[in-house]
């Protein structure tokens, strides 16, 4: 099965596993990267095509993007995120903001009313979840994001 | 000579803002904008009043200013702190323990500059 984004055709390596993707032999071995799955963007609501967009672009910015010494975003972070996002967009999560950490992790922001949480894509340390409410953590974890998918959807409700 | 910083100084922050946006649908920047790099002693800022907004912003192509109230700094506990450098007397730091939580509390405290539109 393959999903469909905005591009003719778009190939992302990702390291985890799924059953959502049509996988390829490695194309991207030089970067350490197991797999690759593939998709099109046109069957993508707009807002989540647009976070996919935004994404891809990130791969652009070098060190120093921001003029305070930020590292250049780590290219398996922007692949787990834009896995993440291919993945998970048909779930009930309000899916709001992408932007690059200082120190090339990738955080995508999901935000409802005066929730939201924050998830921080890193290429190679653990993930982290924040939970937040009026702006005030009510929750910091770090674990498999699979396993925090679930209390996303119920921390919205 | 390191000044010191009055609660009513503004503290500003340049914020990327085209090839990405990085400024929310809300018009607040993402709370990454007020991380701490690895290593980092404190997240460097101007005093608005030392320096100028065409100074500050560094490339008006790239970049927008947003203002951080030292008062509000310090009332989530991290200490503003004049830092000049040789070639920005203006410079400054937010000093202490920048949590997630906290960059996201100077994020969205965070006051876009009107400048240059």
């Amino acid at each position: 099965m393959s999903l469909f984004v905005n591009e003719p055709l778009a190939s992302y390596a990702s390291s985890g596993s799924s059953t959502l993707f049509d996988r390829k032999p490695n194309e991207y071995s030089d970067q350490g990267l197991s797999t690759v799955f593939t998709y099109r963007t046109d069957h993508f609501p707009q807002d989540i095509s647009n976070l996919l967009q935004r994404l891809k672009s990130f791969r652009k910015l070098q060190d120093n993007w921001d003029s305070y010494g930020a590292k250049a975003p780590d290219q398996s972070a922007i692949d787990k995120a834009i896995e993440f996002i291919v993945k998970h967009h048909h779930l009930n999560l309000p899916f709001y903001f992408v932007a690059p950490g200082v120190n090339g992790e990738i955080l995508l922001e999901f935000c409802r009313g005066e929730k939201s949480i924050e998830v921080f894509f890193s290429g190679k340390a653990e993930d982290e979840v924040v939970f937040y409410e009026k702006d005030e953590v009510v929750d910091h974890q770090y674990y498999r994001l699979i396993s925090s998918v679930g209390n996303a959807i119920d921390f919205f409700k | 000579m390191p000044e010191k910083i009055k609660d009513d100084d503004q503290l500003l922050r340049r914020i990327q803002f085209l090839h990405p946006n990085f400024i929310k649908p809300d018009g607040t920047p993402a709370s990454s904008s007020f991380s701490l790099k690895k290593g980092e002693d404190g997240l460097s800022v101007d005093i608005e009043r030392l320096t100028s907004y065409k100074k500050s912003i560094l490339d008006i192509s790239r970049f927008r200013l947003f203002a951080v109230n030292a008062g509000f700094v310090r009332s989530i506990e991290l200490t503003p702190e004049h830092n000049p450098l040789a070639d920005n007397p203006a410079h400054g730091l937010i000093k202490g323990s920048i949590s997630r939580g906290k960059a996201k509390k100077l994020a969205r405290n965070s006051v876009r500059v009107n400048y240059p539109d």
